[in-house]
């Protein structure tokens, strides 16, 4: 789901007598409370239940501190919006499609919607990663071919303005 | 569609034979042939954005067969079933890993339908007669609620159609049985195991297939040393020694650890979100990885 739709969505809940609104779109789930309201904003949650999950990134906009991506907010730039790309799996993260492949990406570089970033691999299941937003790696936040948990950050992406 | 003409073989068996084979199947909406590919694997994942679920590729041989990450797949010329499929799948995405076990279980029938010949599975799916792999299985998810799966069975190889570094650790049909089987055959026990072992999937089945998976499996009760694919740089501690007690939901390996190392909270981290798939405490699930050790020893095994 693109950040500009869950912006909407954001502000749909915070001018409405909704509480929470959990919206499904394929493999991505948002779920925006606010029940969890903290300093006055209402948060988006990329949640994804042990029984719908997922094989593609779901994407992530921290407003505030949320739990599944805590490091979202850079201390040195406290206002800057990063979008994480999380593991839809548990499995073995590898940055390239075999280990003589360069990386498919680098911090510093730009991704666009549908670009592959890594594999997660689990019993000989790989599954490409595709980016759903457009922008620039800030920050690689897995190792190269070590474990990863579900919906564990793997980057982090500054998205185009 | 590209196949040979009428009165021709298809997969060792006539044409018209192979055909009827591939419409019986439930899985199989269109199949396309090639008499030689670089790799079946590349050109389902190229078909399945336009033809989706149900497209089946096969050929007789593969110039560049693909193994997990970059490895080459030994393919030559009418030696072997090679295969790629669309399969459609309902259940939750997280649940997909489990396929390539179902391919496992399924191509583990059809050699014993289809050679008499009860091969063992090596965690996490190849097929082992003897200590030699027979098949190898690997999966891409996508696109859309389809994985691709990709098939290897070894048919009609002789011992030195093998590169001598894999002679110890390679067979086929031929090498096992002695005795040349028509590829079409396995093709056709396998299409049938597999719809089968996909419905059972479907219908949450899950217990009955581990128990399967229990039964075929290589490594039950054996001690296993796992590492972790990152394990040689630098972090050697992430590598688990343990004796394999169960399999997990996903088809995963369940360890009870020999050592209390650092690597053992490292793994259960990373097994933490197979719950209900029976780990106690200290016990670890093993998804992803490289068999180090296997005591016994699965030579000439069973």
């Amino acid at each position: 789901m693109r950040v500009e739709e869950i912006k909407r969505l954001i502000e749909l809940v915070e001018h409405s007598q909704i509480d929470e609104l959990e919206v499904r779109r394929w493999w991505s789930t948002v779920r925006i409370s606010k029940a969890r309201r903290r300093n006055g904003h209402t948060m988006a949650e990329a949640v994804a239940p042990r029984s719908e999950v997922t094989h593609s990134p779901q994407m992530v906009k921290p407003q505030g501190p949320t739990p599944t991506c805590p490091e979202a907010t850079d201390k040195k730039e406290p206002d800057e919006e990063l979008v994480a790309i999380v593991s839809p799996m548990v499995g073995t993260f590898y940055r390239s499609p075999s280990p003589t492949s360069p990386a498919y990406v680098e911090t510093g570089k730009r991704v666009a919607v549908g670009q592959v970033v890594c594999i997660i691999e689990a019993m000989k299941l790989m599954n490409e990663i595709e980016s759903e937003v457009s922008g620039t790696i800030v920050k690689i936040q897995a190792e190269n071919e070590q474990p990863v948990e579900f919906n564990q950050p793997l980057f982090m992406v500054r998205p185009d303005s | 569609m590209s196949a040979p003409g009428a009165g021709e073989f298809l997969l060792d068996l006539p044409r018209e034979e192979t055909i009827r084979i591939l419409a019986a199947s439930p899985l199989v909406r269109r199949w396309v042939w090639h008499a030689q590919i670089d790799s079946t694997q590349c050109l389902a994942r190229e078909l399945a954005v336009s033809e989706g679920p149900g497209l089946l590729v096969l050929a007789d041989t593969q110039t560049a067969g693909r193994g997990r990450m970059g490895r080459s797949w030994f393919s030559p010329r009418h030696a072997g079933l090679w295969l790629s499929m669309v399969v459609g799948l309902q259940r939750p995405a997280q649940e997909w890993p489990l396929v390539t076990s179902l391919a496992a279980l399924a191509l583990r029938e059809a050699v014993e339908v289809g050679a008499g010949l009860l091969c063992a599975l090596k965690w996490p799916n190849d097929l082992i007669h003897r200590g030699r792999k027979l098949a190898g299985i690997l999966a891409d998810v996508g696109p859309g609620d389809a994985v691709v799966l990709g098939v290897g069975l070894n048919v009609g190889q002789r011992v030195t159609d093998f590169p001598p570094e894999l002679r110890d650790r390679a067979g086929s049909i031929l090498t096992e049985t002695g005795q040349l089987r028509p590829r079409g055959c396995f093709l056709e026990a396998f299409l049938e195991a597999l719809a089968r072992w996909l419905e059972r999937f479907e219908e949450g089945a899950g217990e009955e297939i581990r128990a399967a998976l229990r039964e075929a499996s290589l490594l039950m009760g054996r001690t296993v040393c796992v590492r972790q694919l990152g394990g040689v740089s630098g972090r050697q501690e992430s590598s688990v020694r343990g004796r394999v007690c169960d399999i997990g939901v996903l088809g995963e390996l369940i360890l009870e650890p020999l050592d209390a190392s650092r690597a053992v909270s490292e793994w259960e981290n990373s097994a933490g979100e197979t719950e209900g798939a029976g780990t106690g405490a200290g016990r670890v699930t093993v998804s992803s990885g490289v068999l180090l050790e296997i005591d016994p020893p699965i030579e000439g095994g069973k």
